[in-house]
């Protein structure tokens, strides 16, 4: 089985705690997580899709999918952790618990935040897990990397093209996951799950993504995405 | 409490009477309050309340109770309302020698408050959410109200505006009527976003014209109000019902002619008695899902160790979309 695992268990960093999280957030018509899911939905790979959501919006998210998503029995709506890799661990039980785990399955995780997932990226991530453990989903950065030491003084002026952002899906071998995970130690000290999952000695595959799957966590992104739709729907 | 001015002020300990001694744990604030803080109210009206001890939306735990009634330590939800006559006709919370803390006497703000035992209800633990069972009681009083006086006509219900009151109305009325269509009418599209377990939500000006309601609720106040109710009256049906339930400090023009074509019927609903508390308790407690959506609307939670922190909760209040909690910890 393939799952897709959406995080959405984050408030976004420039947030009040208290406030409406940010993958609720309508951009276009529908809120932010919806679009998100849209995407995974319509790819014939993925069986099942697990969302998880911060504590408290667990009956609002399955009001949200009854009211714009028909397949609703594709979906899974379960409480979130306090990182990403905490959350991404509950998921991984959730599917051993409910669904059991085999050889071949695979978790494509993603964040909710990122509406602008494609098709392409969401394939070539699962291409990718069948030939290796693991992948990850990141662009060539733009702007060119300097270090900077503890003074502001620049230390180095890094060459192009060698360093990437990291975006999402991320992609596992879901068998291999899960062993990780019975090492406590090790999924505590990470909160980056495609890092532990290298320290644990497994292989990983860079997916290229795309500059338009942005992370939608200011005031600001919120306004790029809705012009980004906005584009879209001019075409 | 004056007008934007929040004094300490230090009272003798009364454990006469048979009061019991609670202190507050968590206090939430209401439009009330902030209309009081503020000065929002009529000159003279200030002048004859204030100063005053604010909040009436308040839970905590029991610390002294001189007829063993309560456990030391017992969670329990304060009812701000102290019932004068007892009239089999007409509830308590409207009868004028009826005392509401926080408006005709101290309200809840207060390091301990000494109370009634016939004004505390027992709830089964101290989760802030139920400091919203005051705003939730409202509610059912206007439900209960609406059972008695409304034709029984309930395929569908609108509720004007999308703040706490009618966040609160909307839910109840979705638990309560499972059948009934509930269509939320707010001003604010960012609002309309937490009432995910209506049917649908519209603009006001976006409302379509051809929608028909059997019923309504009037959640808006103050100068909403008179668009609000021309809006409805414009909308229902013939026989139908009209709860109003916002506060406004100036009168309001309603059409009066529309009212008689239409024979619809108009009342008023403000507060609750403890019967309303109970049932928004139980509700809390018997659904975890109403527990759940009403979490949601505590927009913010401000940790009150002093003055200080009492300005910051109530200077900040406007920032959040919905309600501001104080976690009291003076």
């Amino acid at each position: 089985m393939i799952y897709a695992g959406i995080l959405a268990g984050g408030y976004g960093w420039d947030q009040r705690k208290d406030d409406m999280p940010k993958q609720f957030m309508p951009i276009g018509s529908k809120p932010i997580i919806i679009h998100t899911v849209e995407q995974f939905i319509v790819n014939p790979s993925i069986q099942k899709i697990i969302i998880a959501v911060p504590e408290n919006w667990v009956v609002y998210t399955k009001d949200l999918l009854r009211k714009h998503i028909t397949a609703g029995d594709k979906i899974d709506v379960i409480l979130g952790g306090h990182n990403k890799n905490n959350t991404l661990h509950g998921i991984v039980n959730f599917i051993e618990a409910e669904y059991g785990i085999e050889e071949k399955d695979v978790l494509v995780s993603h964040d909710a935040i990122r509406p602008f997932v494609t098709q392409r990226i969401i394939n070539e991530n699962i291409e990718a897990v069948k030939k290796y453990d693991s992948a990850n989903t990141a662009v060539p950065t733009i702007d060119t990397i300097i270090k900077a030491g503890k003074e502001k003084q620049i230390v180095e002026i890094t060459p192009d093209r060698i360093f990437y952002s990291e975006q999402t899906p991320q992609t596992f071998c879901l068998k291999k996951l899960q062993e990780i995970y019975k090492n406590e130690q090790l999924a505590k000290r990470h909160v980056n799950a495609v890092k532990m999952f290298m320290e644990a000695g497994n292989s990983v595959r860079l997916v290229y993504g795309e500059y338009a799957n942005i992370k939608i966590v200011t005031q600001y992104d919120l306004e790029v995405a809705n012009a980004i739709l906005r584009d879209k729907t001019n075409d | 409490m004056g007008t934007k001015k929040i004094e300490v002020v230090m009272r003798e300990l009364d454990l006469e009477e048979g009061k019991v001694i609670v202190r507050p744990t968590y206090l939430s604030i209401c439009a009330a309050d902030l209309r009081y803080y503020f000065g929002q109210r009529k000159k003279e009206v200030l002048r004859k309340k204030l100063p005053l001890a604010l909040v009436h939306e308040g839970i905590g735990k029991v610390l002294y109770d001189p007829c063993d009634r309560f456990a030391v330590g017992e969670n329990v939800v304060m009812l701000p309302n102290i019932p004068g006559t007892v009239l089999p006709y007409v509830k308590e919370n409207y009868l004028s020698d009826s005392i509401f803390m926080s408006s005709s006497t101290d309200g809840f703000m207060q390091d301990m408050v000494g109370i009634q035992a016939e004004q505390l209800i027992k709830i089964p633990n101290g989760d802030r959410v139920y400091v919203l069972s005051e705003l939730m009681s409202v509610a059912f009083n206007a439900i209960m109200e609406f059972e008695n006086t409304a034709n029984p006509r309930r395929r569908v219900a609108g509720v004007w505006g999308d703040g706490n009151v009618g966040f609160v109305v909307a839910l109840a009325l979705r638990y309560l009527y499972p059948s009934l269509r509930v269509i939320i009418i707010g001003k604010h599209s960012k609002h309309l976003q937490y009432f995910s377990f209506a049917d649908q939500c519209y603009l006001v000006d976006e409302l379509p014209e051809s929608i028909r309601f059997d019923h309504c609720f009037e959640c808006v106040g103050g100068y909403g109000s008179a668009e609000a109710i021309s809006q409805m009256i414009e909308h229902i049906l013939p026989g139908g019902s009209i709860a109003l339930m916002g506060v406004s400090e100036n009168e309001v023009l309603i059409n009066t002619r529309k009212i008689l074509e239409k024979g619809l019927k108009l009342y008023g609903n403000s507060r609750s008695s403890r019967e309303d508390f109970q049932r928004s308790v139980d509700l809390i407690t018997n659904y975890p899902e109403v527990a759940s959506y009403l979490q949601t609307i505590i927009s913010q939670v401000h940790t009150v160790r002093g003055v200080e922190d009492m300005y910051t909760a109530f200077e900040h209040n406007e920032t959040g979309d919905f309600k501001t909690v104080m976690k009291w910890s003076v």
